[in-house]
C-alpha cells in the first residue's frame, strides 16, 4: 500500500509539472497578447516596455523563464512561499489574493458538498428501498428537476424569493466568518443550496442505481439467510458495497469545484477563485492564470489520489496493487 | 460388466499430427516496483507440455481449475504467445507467427467457448454472428445461404436469421457458437468447456451434435472439460493436466480402466458415479487444495498430496526423495500410455483413502 | 413416530409478473427427517431452489401468491410473520448456496461475517463469538483458523469458501441444513471433500439435510431419498435405489440416459428432445408431455396426480406400473446397460 501511494504521489507531481508547462507555453509563448504589453498597460512607450521586459526577465530564453517559474513555486520568490509572482492587474502579490479567494471557494465547496452528500445519499436510499412506489417516483422527479435546472436560474429564483420578496435572507455578497458568523451563514445558505441541488440529484440517482444492484447480489441473500434484521442487511451489507463508486465520483466533483464555481460565485457575488479566473483570463493577467492553474491541478490530482486510497481502504480486493 | 483392452497403436508421431506442441511453457509475470516494474514472481500456467493431435481424432484435456488446460488451448490457437517451446500446425512451426502470418491459418482453427451467454455479441443478429467469419476472410458466394445452411445443420431454425442472442435459450446459443466455428470448415476446433454451462438434457444434445459434425466434416477436436464423464464419452485420447503439466496421456478407455498416475486415480474416484454405486467401494478423497501456480512444489508437482507417495514411504516416513526433488518425465508405461510418475499404479491398484480432512 | 422435522404439503408459489403468472412451484410435497439427506434434483427452472427459498422466507412476498404448508417441527412457517421467521432463519434452519464467492460479502473479513451470524441470534460477548468461530473453522477443516479468520473472501480458495459457508450455517446448531447446489461451482476433488463434510456434519449433529442439485451423480452418492422436479412440479419421489434402479417416470429415464457415465464405455447419448418449458406457459396436462416419447391419450389433457400407482413410490405419470417397468427394461437393454 505504501509503495502504491508513493508511486501515485510521484506521478501526480509529474502531471502537475506537465500541466504548468503546457499552460506556460500557451500563455507566454503563443499568446495573442505580449506579456510585457499586458503588464505595461495602455499604450506603453517602447522604453516602458523594455523596462518591463527587463524587470520580469521576459527577454530571457523561454526554458529559463519556465525554470524560474518552477523554482519560484517550490522555493518562493520575493513575496514569500510559494512564489507565484506579481499580478499584472492588481500590482500586488498573486499569492495573497489567491489564498484569500481560495478560502472563500473552499467554504462554498465544503458546505455544498456536505449538503449534497447527505441529501443525495438519503434520497437515493429512500428511492431504492421504495422502488416503484410514490417515494421513489417523487425522488426521481426531484432528481430530474435538479439535474435539468441551471444553477443561475436556481440562484436568481432563490434570491428573488428569499431576499427580495420574503426578506428572510441577506442577498448577494460575502461576510467573513470571523466578522459575523450569523451573517456568514445566512449569506452562504443560498449558494450552498443552489450548488447542492444539482449535485444531490446526480448522487441520488447514482446511489439508487447502485443500491438496487447491490441488493440483488448473492451476499445479501446470505445476510438474510443468517437471520439479520432488514436494517442491518441494507445498511451494513448493502450500502457499504454500493458507496464505493460514490466515493470516486465525489472526489472528482469536489476537486473540480475547488477550481472555482464560476456561475454560482457570479450570481451571488462571492469573490472566489471562479470569478478570479474569469477576470484574469479576460485581462491577460498571466501570473494569476498560472497560479490558478497550479492550484487547480494540485487540487484535482491530490483529491484523486485521496479517493483512490480511500477506495482501496473500502474495497479490500483492490488493496494488493 | 468386464471390459477388455485392445492392443493399441503407438502414440501419434509428431510428424503426422495436425497440431503438436513441444516443451510448451507459458509464464505470466507478476510485477512490483515503484517506478520501474520488475518481475518478482511468475504464474506457471503451462509447464513443459508435449502433445500432439492426429487429424480426425478428439483429444480430451482434463483437469481442475488452474491446471492450465485452457491456457494450453489458447497457446495452440496462438491467442497467446508462448514463453518457450514450439507449436506446430500442419507441420509448420507457428510458435512466433505474427498476426499477419497467422491470419490465413485462423480459417483452419476455431474455438467454441464455454459460456453461451457472454460469448455472443448481444448487439449482433444470429445471421451476423455466424456470417462474420465469411466477411472477415472475404469469401465468395452468398453468405446468407451458407449461414442458413449452417443454422439448419446445427439444429436451429434458419428463419431465425434476424434474431438476437437473447431471444434464444442457452442450448440454442451454444449451437450458434458451433455454427460460427464451423462456418469456414476448419480443420481443428477447440471446444473449451462447451457444455458445462448447460442443463443436463441439453448437454447431451450438444455432445451428440459435436460427434455427428466431426464425422461429417472430418474435424479434429481438442475438447477441454473438467467433467470426466463427458470427456470419456467424446474423446479418443485424453491428457490429464495438473498445475500446468501433463501427468498422464492415454486412450480414453484405458485411462479410465487403468489409470497410472495417482492424481488420475484420485480424480476418477472423486467423480460421483451417477448410479447407485455398489456398497463398499472406497473413495480416495484428496486432502487440501491445489497449490498455487505461482510457487509450484519442487520435483513432482503432485507430491505433497500424493497418496501413492505416502504409501511408498510408509507410515510416518518422509515422502520419497525422488518424488520431492526430481521431476518425473512423461514416459511410456505401456504402448500408447504415458504417465509422469516415479511409482505408477498397477492395474486395479486401489489407493489408501487419505487421512480425513 | 413423532412429527417429521420438515414437512412440505402442496406448496405453490406463483409470481405475478408483467408477462403473466410464473408458476415457479406448483404443488410440491415432501418430508425430511433428522439424520437423513433428502435430495431434490432438477434442471434450471424446475422450481427446486424456489421451493426451499420459500421455506426459508427468502422470497419477496410482495408479488407472490403462496399457498400450502411448510411444517417445521410442527409449526407452519408460511404463517409466521417477518420477525418470527427471522428468528428461525439462521438459527434452527440454515441454507448454503451455490457460489460461495458471491455469497460472502467481499468487503468484510470472513471471521467477522461468521461472528455476525452468531450475534444475530445470540447476545454473547464478542470474544466468545470469536472463539466459537475459530472452533467451527477448525471443525470444517480450514487449516490455521486464526490466520484465516482475518482474511477476506477473495483470499480463500473455492473449497475453503464453501467450508466457511458451512461453518457459518452451523453456528447455532440448526436442525435442518439446506444446501442449494453446494458443489456445482467447485472442482471435482473439492466437491468430494465438501460432500464428505456435509455428510459428517449430518451424522455428528443429527440434523436433516436437503441437498438441491442438477447433478444426478452427486445425488446418488449422498442422498437417501430423492425427489425429481420438473417445471415446478414433482415428477417422482423415492429412495435412492428406487430412483436409480427402477425409476417410474419418463423424465427420470431421460435424465439418467443423457448423462455420460464415467464408468461405462461411450455409448451414444439419448438426450431428451426439446427444452424445459417456460413457467408462464406450462403445457396443459402433464408438464413433460411435449418432450415425452411415451405420451398417449390423457397426457395433454389431465395433469397426472402425484401418487403411488402401485409401482412402489409416488410419481406423476399416467402410464401404468406394468407399462413403466416394461419401457424401462427396454431402455436399459437398448443402452447395453443391462448385463
Amino acid at each position: 500500500m505504501g509503495r502504491y501511494v508513493i508511486r501515485r504521489l510521484l506521478f501526480s507531481l509529474l502531471v502537475i509539472l506537465i500541466i504548468t508547462l503546457l499552460t506556460f507555453v500557451i500563455f507566454y509563448v503563443m499568446p495573442p497578447t505580449d506579456p510585457a504589453r499586458a503588464f505595461a498597460g495602455k499604450q506603453p512607450t517602447p522604453e516602458i516596455l523594455a523596462e518591463v521586459r527587463d524587470q520580469f526577465g521576459l527577454d530571457e530564453p523561454l526554458f529559463k523563464q519556465y525554470g524560474r517559474f518552477v523554482h519560484n513555486i517550490f522555493l518562493g520568490d520575493e513575496f514569500g512561499w510559494p512564489g507565484l509572482g506579481f499580478s499584472f492587474d492588481s500590482r500586488s502579490a498573486v499569492k495573497d489574493e489567491l489564498f484569500k479567494r481560495a478560502s472563500v471557494t473552499l467554504q462554498l465547496a465544503i458546505g455544498a458538498a456536505l449538503l449534497w452528500v447527505v441529501l443525495g445519499v438519503s434520497i437515493g436510499i429512500i428511492s431504492a428501498l421504495n422502488r416503484g412506489r410514490l417515494g421513489d417516483r417523487a425522488a426521481m422527479g426531484f432528481a430530474l428537476f435538479g439535474v435539468s435546472t441551471p444553477v443561475f436560474f436556481l440562484g436568481y429564483i432563490g434570491l428573488f424569493i428569499f431576499w427580495q420578496t420574503l426578506d428572510v435572507l441577506p442577498g448577494t455578497g460575502y461576510t467573513a466568518f470571523g466578522e459575523d458568523p450569523g451573517q456568514w451563514f445566512l449569506h452562504m445558505i443560498m449558494p450552498w443550496a443552489a450548488l447542492a441541488l444539482l449535485y444531490s440529484a446526480f448522487y441520488a440517482r447514482m446511489v439508487r442505481g447502485n443500491l438496487l444492484e447491490t441488493m440483488s447480489e448473492d451476499y445479501i441473500r446470505t445476510a438474510r439467510a443468517k437471520g439479520l434484521s432488514e436494517r442491518k442487511v441494507v445498511f451494513k451489507h448493502g450500502l457499504r458495497a454500493s458507496l464505493t463508486p460514490v466515493v470516486t465520483m465525489f472526489g472528482l466533483d469536489f476537486s473540480t469545484l475547488l477550481g472555482g464555481a464560476v456561475i454560482t460565485e457570479t450570481v451571488f457575488n462571492l469573490s472566489g477563485l471562479g470569478s478570479y479566473a474569469v477576470t484574469a483570463v479576460l485581462g491577460g493577467d498571466l501570473p494569476v492564470i498560472m497560479g490558478l492553474v497550479v492550484l487547480a491541478s494540485l487540487a484535482v490530482t491530490l483529491m484523486t489520489l485521496v479517493v483512490d486510497v480511500l477506495y482501496a481502504y473500502l474495497d479490500p480486493r483492490v488493496r494488493l496493487a | 460388466m468386464t471390459e477388455t483392452l485392445e492392443p493399441v497403436a503407438p502414440v501419434t508421431d509428431a510428424r503426422d499430427a495436425l497440431v503438436s506442441v513441444q516443451n510448451l511453457t507459458k509464464y505470466f509475470p507478476i510485477t512490483r516496483g515503484i517506478i520501474f516494474r520488475r518481475e518478482v514472481a511468475r504464474v506457471h500456467a503451462v509447464e513443459d507440455v508435449t502433445l500432439s493431435v492426429k487429424a480426425g481424432e478428439t483429444l480430451g484435456l482434463v483437469g481442475e481449475s488452474g491446471c492450465g488446460k485452457s491456457t494450453t488451448a489458447r497457446l495452440i490457437m496462438r491467442l497467446l504467445d508462448p514463453t518457450s517451446g514450439k507449436i506446430y500446425f500442419e507441420g509448420e512451426e507457428i510458435s512466433h507467427f505474427d498476426r499477419k502470418k497467422m491470419r490465413p491459418l485462423r480459417r483452419k482453427m476455431q474455438i467454441i467457448f464455454q459460456d453461451p451467454y457472454s460469448s455472443l455479441n448481444p448487439r449482433q443478429t444470429v445471421g451476423q454472428i455466424i456470417g462474420s467469419p465469411f466477411t472477415i476472410h472475404k469469401t465468395e458466394g452468398d453468405t446468407k445461404d451458407r449461414v442458413q445452411g449452417l443454422m439448419d445443420r446445427v439444429g436451429l431454425n434458419p428463419e431465425h436469421y434476424n434474431r438476437y442472442p437473447h431471444e434464444f435459450s442457452g442450448g440454442q446459443r451454444q449451437r450458434i457458437g458451433v455454427a460460427r466455428a464451423l462456418a469456414l470448415q476448419p480443420k481443428l476446433i477447440v471446444c473449451d468447456e462447451p457444455v458445462s454451462a448447460l442443463d443436463v438434457s441439453i448437454q447431451a444434445q450438444i455432445l451428440n451434435l459435436l460427434t455427428d459434425l466431426q464425422d461429417e466434416f472430418k474435424l479434429t477436436y481438442i475438447f477441454i472439460s473438467h467433467d470426466l464423464g463427458v470427456v470419456r464419452h467424446i474423446s479418443d485420447r485424453i491428457a490429464v493436466m495438473y498445475l500446468g503439466r501433463v501427468v498422464e496421456l492415454a486412450q480414453a478407455d484405458e485411462l479410465y480402466l487403468d489409470p497410472k498416475h495417482p492424481y488420475t486415480a484420485a480424480l476418477l474416484s472423486a467423480v460421483p458415479k451417477g448410479h447407485a454405486a455398489p456398497a463398499g467401494v472406497k473413495r480416495t478423497v484428496l486432502t487440501g487444495d491445489v497449490p498455487s501456480p505461482v510457487d509450484p512444489p519442487s520435483g513432482c508437482v503432485f507430491h505433497p498430496r500424493c497418496p501413492k507417495a505416502r504409501e511408498v514411504a510408509g507410515a510416518g516416513n518422509e515422502i520419497p526423495e525422488n518424488c520431492r526433488s526430481e521431476i518425473p518425465p512423461l514416459a511410456d508405461v505401456r504402448a500408447g500410455h504415458q504417465a509422469a510418475c516415479w511409482y505408477p499404479l498397477s492395474r486395479g491398484e486401489e489407493l489408501q483413502e487419505s487421512a480425513h480432512i | 413416530m413423532t412429527e417429521k422435522l420438515l414437512e412440505v404439503r402442496d406448496l405453490k408459489v406463483h409470481f405475478n409478473t408483467q408477462d403473466g403468472v410464473v408458476k415457479a412451484v406448483d404443488g410440491v410435497s415432501f418430508s425430511v427427517d433428522r439424520g437423513e439427506t433428502f435430495g431434490i434434483v432438477g434442471e434450471s427452472g424446475s422450481g427446486k431452489s424456489v421451493t426451499n427459498l420459500t421455506a426459508m422466507g427468502l422470497i419477496n412476498k410482495k408479488n407472490a401468491t403462496i399457498s400450502g404448508q411448510v411444517l417445521f417441527k410442527g409449526r407452519d412457517l408460511l404463517e409466521l410473520g417477518g420477525d418470527d421467521l427471522r428468528q428461525v432463519r439462521g438459527k434452527e434452519m440454515s441454507m448454503i448456496f451455490q457460489d460461495p464467492f458471491a455469497c460472502l460479502h467481499p468487503f468484510y473479513r470472513v471471521g467477522d461475517q461468521i461472528v455476525e451470524a452468531i450475534l444475530a441470534h445470540d447476545d454473547v460477548p464478542k470474544e466468545q463469538a470469536k472463539k466459537r468461530t475459530l472452533d467451527l473453522l477448525r471443525a470444517v477443516g480450514i487449516p490455521q483458523p486464526e490466520e484465516r479468520f482475518r482474511d477476506y473472501p477473495h483470499q480463500y480458495s473455492g473449497g475453503m469458501r464453501q467450508r466457511a459457508m458451512i461453518a457459518m450455517a452451523l453456528v447455532h446448531n440448526p436442525d435442518l441444513l439446506i444446501a442449494d447446489e453446494p458443489t456445482t461451482a467447485l472442482d471435482v476433488t473439492v466437491q468430494a471433500q465438501i460432500l464428505d463434510l456435509i455428510d459428517r456434519v449430518k451424522t455428528e449433529f443429527n440434523i436433516g439435510v436437503i441437498l438441491i442439485t442438477h447433478d444426478l451423480g452427486v445425488i446418488s452418492e449422498v442422498a437417501q431419498d430423492v425427489m425429481v422436479m420438473y417445471a415446478g412440479r414433482p415428477m417422482e419421489t423415492g429412495t435412492r435405489d428406487q430412483i436409480f434402479n427402477q425409476p417410474l417416470h419418463p423424465y427420470a429415464w431421460g435424465l439418467l440416459e443423457s448423462i455420460p457415465r464415467v464408468d461405462q464405455k461411450g455409448t451414444r447419448l439419448l438426450p431428451i428432445a426439446g427444452a424445459p418449458p417456460s413457467l408462464i406457459n406450462v403445457p396443459p396436462g402433464c408438464a413433460f408431455h411435449p418432450r415425452c416419447p411415451h405420451r398417449f391419450e390423457p397426457c395433454d389433457k389431465e395433469r397426472p396426480e402425484f401418487v403411488d400407482r402401485g409401482g412402489g413410490h409416488p410419481n406423476a405419470c399416467h402410464l401404468s406400473p406394468e407399462e413403466k417397468r416394461r419401457l424401462w427394461d427396454e431402455r436399459e437393454t437398448r443402452r447395453g446397460a443391462k448385463v
